[in-house]
């Protein structure tokens, strides 16, 4: 990638993160701190409208236990509910007064149809025959509706409790402190929720659901346990708000303040909203001065890679800009001295070529001041040329020579070095046993069964170490060439068959058919019966090891003024890449290395036979459809016997 | 190429094996789920039940894995305690003093009380505006129509009558009685000065008759008893005690829902009570919320409350001896 | 009476394997045998040999294959190389050293493998 662009990527990405975190950070903290001021607005309520309740409800306690100084023991009825009716005219919240005696039986009231009605059983009366007391957020029986009752004992001197002054309030009043909404937007609300759950204030939204609705969820039970805070849940009109619980504990009620999520963060989306677009125009902002910047790197650069380029294809003129102070500059100025330099030499190899020009001039000059002189100084010059181009040729030929003398040494050395190893290892491996054996008879008497299979085994591996040196030394009889071949007319049939009657054993134990096929065989043919042996024999060996053991097709037919012979097994077959290898020195394929254990020799030798005879061998074979090896030998003309058979 | 297509097809075969099973699940849940359940009312089709009603037309019966197959009118021949301890019904409405004198006369054995709907007894003694009859006290001299059972015995109206006068150390003596039937014609042709009723009901037929009328509840004078309760075989609590809860969970969401929401409680209402007015259900419904829903979790039954239903019926002669509580009630099934 | 210590050989000629065998139990020890790499750690799930003698140059698995398998298999079993190549310095450097406490080329004494089986055991 170039320069500009690896420049501009990487400055990019740098202040992309940079303003992602500033981004993200600044957003928190906003967000943090829109929350915080919604939250003590929504505290600050709260306490407020605490406040406004408990003072309401103070008020009006204070108000009933006044009354209480009002109603004379002795007094008539009438009189005391002329101070009752009194009292709530004075007092326009308190909707009824009533007098109740000890047996809970409503005495007096200011609703008439209350009186004599047994009120026992009531919470207010029973603590209210003790003490001050307020029943707040009840359904009343006699209302039909949640109400407030606030209780307080009347007294005798002694302290005894004669009866009990009973006020209900008007629950609108509360009502009214909760609806009253300054502070808290369009969506605010603040309202009761009674310990059984249900609200006991006026919904905003919602009408006529008070005293109705239960409101069943996590903030309400937590509130009920006495614990306050700040929670964003689903309220009663499934909507997503934010909103503070806390609990009144003399009422027993929850008080809420909340306000709607959307409402509440608005402002927070704005926050985003405005920290996004800075963000965008910050970063096509830096975009450009990006560009900028790695455009002042890139450019002096990109000047200095064309200067280089125009300077390496002879331009030696070329001239570079140093404007900068920087390692580039520097690099700039280095760059010329070294073209300066350049241009020097340059100009002094000119120099000096002019000055050989005028030299050879001169000489030619001198040369040509007699014609004779001159031609026959131009003939040896001549004559000179074209030895020393002679001279050179046979040096290029003599060069030519050592490379591949030397080509052919590195061969040859690393033959050598493979055959050392081979032989290294081949030697030792039968030697080995050998050895072991023989000092084990040495040192004592082995019984006479151990003793067999010692000397077995000692025989085995010597025959072993025979059979090698043997291959080895045929081996290097065909690496120098040496290989004799004594050629004489034989029938190749019958030393075919000779052959296949040596192996038929080892054919026989391997349950292995084997098929011949012979068309148009001449009679005779110049070979040399001992090494078509070896090779057959080799060839045949290798068809039993590696063919699958079922059939092996011998075929010899005429072929031009060749003799083709075939070799054919239904093996596995051989792999391309081991078959360009298959008749080199010392390479043992796959299966032959691991199973066989072959030494790599026997195909090499076969080769070498072959071409000593001027014949070819190749190899045909398929992966699964058996492995055909052919070779060819050729007729030699001067000897025809007379076909006896026209064969086809 | 073809392992791509040995996958998308793989794909496709277990897509569509999950679908099919998905939908067995489905289909195979609906059917299997629900059990069947027999309820038996303890009066006629009227608002007094909308909970039940409201209940069963708003699924929630379905939701807990119940349907209701039978909702039986009272028709005085098949009486709730008995097909409750007969096990004919699963669940019945009863009130809860006949729940203690059955228990009394060992035929409600194994019959307990797993809520109360009306906490309040709707009993109340109501009169013409005019006669000016607003306390117990002037009841004296005056004639009050009492509803009685077929044979002429005290059923709760008569009960609560007493027991009131007797609280107050009133003399029943002085006050005439004549037994009527059920409803407000004796009152507006006026044979009686007052007469018994249930406050969600009968006042309700002299209203609509253009009267205005004036209500004496005895809940109001000390003695109250437990009106409609939801009983249930203890056999039942001991084996299947979700079907126990599931239906009460059931019945009571359908009360709260009909508390929030009366207009369509109602006309869920009229559907049963075919032959009822929709003003009338409405009065009913609305007279009815605050007997059941006193501010406290609804079905929730109060020791003091059975205790006192012990008391009065001892003190007015009717029970022998206080029926031992834990026979009575179990709170085990209300949040 | 003393115990016979365990020694796994392993080499791919039967001719070696068997003769080593046979030197080693004329010496009274206990032997096991395996042809290559790979029958030599499957024959060591069973066995826990108190040496192994381990050719160098088989078909199959490499030395150093071998000696990394052994390692992953934390088996610290002494190894005494059989080799048939002057050990070079090089091929010391190539192959992971593992266990191996000593080296013997072939053919060997006979006593000369007595005495560094029993000097490698003590490893």
């Amino acid at each position: 990638m170039k320069i500009r662009n690896k420049l501009v990527i990487a400055f990019v990405i740098i202040t992309l993160i940079v303003s992602l975190i500033s981004g993200i950070v600044s957003f928190v903290y906003g967000e943090k701190a829109i929350s915080d001021r919604l939250d003590s607005q929504l505290h600050s309520i709260s306490v407020l409208k605490e406040a406004q309740i408990n003072t309401f409800l103070e008020e009006k306690i204070k108000n009933v236990k006044e009354s209480i100084h009002c109603i004379l023991i002795n007094g008539s009825k009438e009189h005391s509910r002329e101070e009752l009716f009194k009292k709530i005219s004075d007092d326009e919240d308190i909707t009824e007064l009533f007098l109740i005696d000890l047996n809970g039986k409503v005495i007096i009231s200011t609703d008439y149809t209350q009186e004599g009605k047994l009120k026992s059983q009531r919470e207010y009366f029973i603590e209210g025959k003790e003490k001050t007391t307020i029943k707040a957020f009840y359904y009343a029986l006699a209302l039909k509706n949640p109400g407030i009752t606030i209780a307080t004992p009347l007294k005798d001197n002694n302290g005894n409790t004669i009866m009990v002054i009973a006020a209900r309030i008007d629950l609108e009043k509360i009502s009214t402190i909760m609806n009253e909404r300054s502070g808290l937007g369009e969506s605010g609300e603040t309202y009761l929720v009674n310990n059984y759950n249900y609200l006991v204030s006026e919904s905003r939204f919602i009408e006529g659901i008070e005293f109705k609705k239960t409101i069943h969820n996590n903030i309400i039970k937590d509130c009920l346990e006495g614990k306050s805070g700040f929670k964003e849940y689903h309220d009663y009109r499934n909507v997503m708000v934010r909103g503070h619980y806390h609990l009144l504990k003399k009422e027993s009620v929850c008080l809420l303040v909340k306000l709607n999520y959307e409402e509440a963060f608005a402002p927070v989306r704005k926050l985003a909203l405005t920290i996004l677009i800075i963000e965008l125009i910050v970063i096509i902002i830096l975009i450009f001065v990006a560009i900028l910047f790695a455009n002042s790197i890139a450019k002096p650069i990109q000047n200095l890679k064309n200067a280089a380029i125009k300077v390496g294809s002879g331009k030696l003129n070329t001239k570079i800009n140093q404007r900068y102070k920087d390692e580039i500059g520097d690099l700039a100025k280095s760059f010329s001295e070294m073209t300066e330099n350049l241009k020097k030499s340059e100009e002094k190899l000119k120099d000096y070529s002019s000055n050989l020009k005028k030299k050879v001039e001169e000489r030619t000059k001198e040369l040509s001041t007699s014609k004779r002189r001159a031609e026959i100084k131009a003939k040896e010059s001549e004559r000179v040329k074209k030895a020393s181009l002679n001279i050179l040729e046979d040096v290029e030929e003599a060069r030519e020579k050592l490379k591949q003398s030397y080509k052919k040494l590195k061969e040859l050395d690393l033959l050598k070095t493979e055959f050392l190893s081979f032989a290294s290892h081949e030697l030792r491996t039968p030697l080995t046993p050998i050895e072991t054996q023989l000092q084990r008879m040495l040192k004592k008497d082995l019984p006479k069964k151990e003793r067999i299979r010692s000397l077995e085994m000692i025989l085995r591996n010597t025959l072993r170490l025979d059979k090698l040196i043997n291959d080895v030394l045929e081996i290097s009889r065909i690496e120098s060439r040496r290989m004799k071949i004594n050629p004489k007319m034989e029938n190749p049939k019958l030393v075919l068959n000779q052959v296949i009657s040596t192996m038929l054993p080892l054919i026989k134990e391997k349950n292995i058919k084997i098929k011949t096929d012979f068309k148009n065989v001449p009679l005779k043919i110049r070979i040399d019966a001992y090494r078509f042996n070896q090779v057959f024999i080799n060839l045949i060996d290798n068809a039993i090891k590696h063919g699958r053991g079922s059939e092996i097709n011998i075929s010899a037919k005429k072929q031009n003024n060749m003799i083709e012979f075939c070799v054919k097994d239904n093996g596995k077959g051989i792999p391309k890449e081991e078959q360009t290898h298959l008749f080199e020195l010392f390479y043992v394929g796959r299966e032959e290395m691991y199973i066989h254990k072959g030494a790599g020799l026997g195909l090499a030798i076969c080769k070498g036979i072959v071409e000593a005879h001027g014949g070819k061998i190749w190899v045909k074979s398929k992966p699964d459809q058996g492995t055909t090896f052919y070779l060819t030998l050729p007729l030699k003309n001067k000897i025809i016997i007379k076909k006896k058979n026209k064969h086809k | 190429m073809v392992i791509k297509n040995k996958f998308k097809k793989i794909g496709m075969i277990l897509i569509l094996v999950m679908f099919s099973m998905f939908i067995l699940a489905c289909s195979t849940e609906k059917v299997t789920e629900l059990t069947p359940v027999k309820v038996q009312l303890k009066w006629v089709h009227q608002a007094q039940f909308a909970g039940n009603y409201v209940a069963q037309e708003k699924g929630f019966y379905q939701e807990e894995g119940i349907e209701i197959i039978e909702l039986k009118p009272f028709d005085y021949v098949n009486w709730p305690i008995d097909r409750i301890e007969n096990k004919e019904v699963d669940f019945a409405i009863t009130g809860g003093d006949e729940l203690i004198l059955a228990k009394a006369s060992g035929k409600a054995d194994h019959v307990k009380a797993i809520a109360v709907i009306y906490k309040i007894n709707p009993v109340c003694l109501y009169s013409l505006a005019e006669t000016k009859i607003t306390q117990p006290e002037d009841l004296l001299g005056k004639t009050i129509g009492i509803e009685r059972a077929a044979d002429g015995s005290e059923i709760n109206v008569g009960i609560l009558y007493k027991a009131m006068m007797s609280k107050l150390n009133l003399n029943k003596e002085k006050v005439n009685e004549i037994t009527i039937g059920y409803g407000a014609t004796e009152l507006l042709a006026g044979e009686t000065d007052v007469s018994t009723g249930y406050v969600i009901n009968e006042p309700h037929q002299a209203i609509e008759a253009g009267q205005e009328v004036n209500i004496i509840l005895p809940a109001e004078y000390g003695v109250n008893m437990y009106a409609d309760i939801i009983i249930v075989h203890e056999d039942m609590i001991k084996e299947n005690p979700e079907l126990v809860k599931g239906f009460i969970d059931a019945t009571l969401n359908g009360w709260q829902y009909a508390i929030e929401n009366e207009k369509e409680a109602v006309e869920i209402v009229l559907k049963y009570a075919t032959e009822r007015s929709q003003s009338h259900e409405a009065y009913m419904l609305k007279e009815s919320v605050p007997l059941i829903h006193t501010g406290e979790p609804l079905g929730l039954m109060k020791e003091e409350e059975w205790k006192n239903i012990n008391s009065i019926l001892i003190e007015n002669n009717l029970l022998e001896q206080e029926v031992s509580l834990e026979e009575i009630y179990t709170n085990e099934f209300i949040r | 009476m003393k115990k016979s210590n365990l020694i796994l050989t392993v080499d791919d000629e039967k001719d070696i394997r068997d003769s080593v065998k046979d030197v080693l139990e004329d010496a009274n020890f206990k032997v096991e045998t395996a042809e290559n790499g790979k029958s030599m750690l499957k024959k060591l799930e069973k066995i826990k040999p108190d040496l192994i003698l381990l050719d160098v140059l088989m078909p199959g698995l490499t030395t150093k294959e071998i000696l990394t398998e052994l390692k992953k298999r934390k088996n610290k079993v002494p190894i005494i190389f059989l080799t048939v190549v002057r050990f070079a310095e090089a091929t010391k450097k190539d192959i992971i050293k593992g266990n191996m406490v000593d080296y013997i080329e072939k053919p060997f004494k006979n006593e000369d493998l007595i005495k560094r089986v029993k000097k490698g055991i003590k490893k």
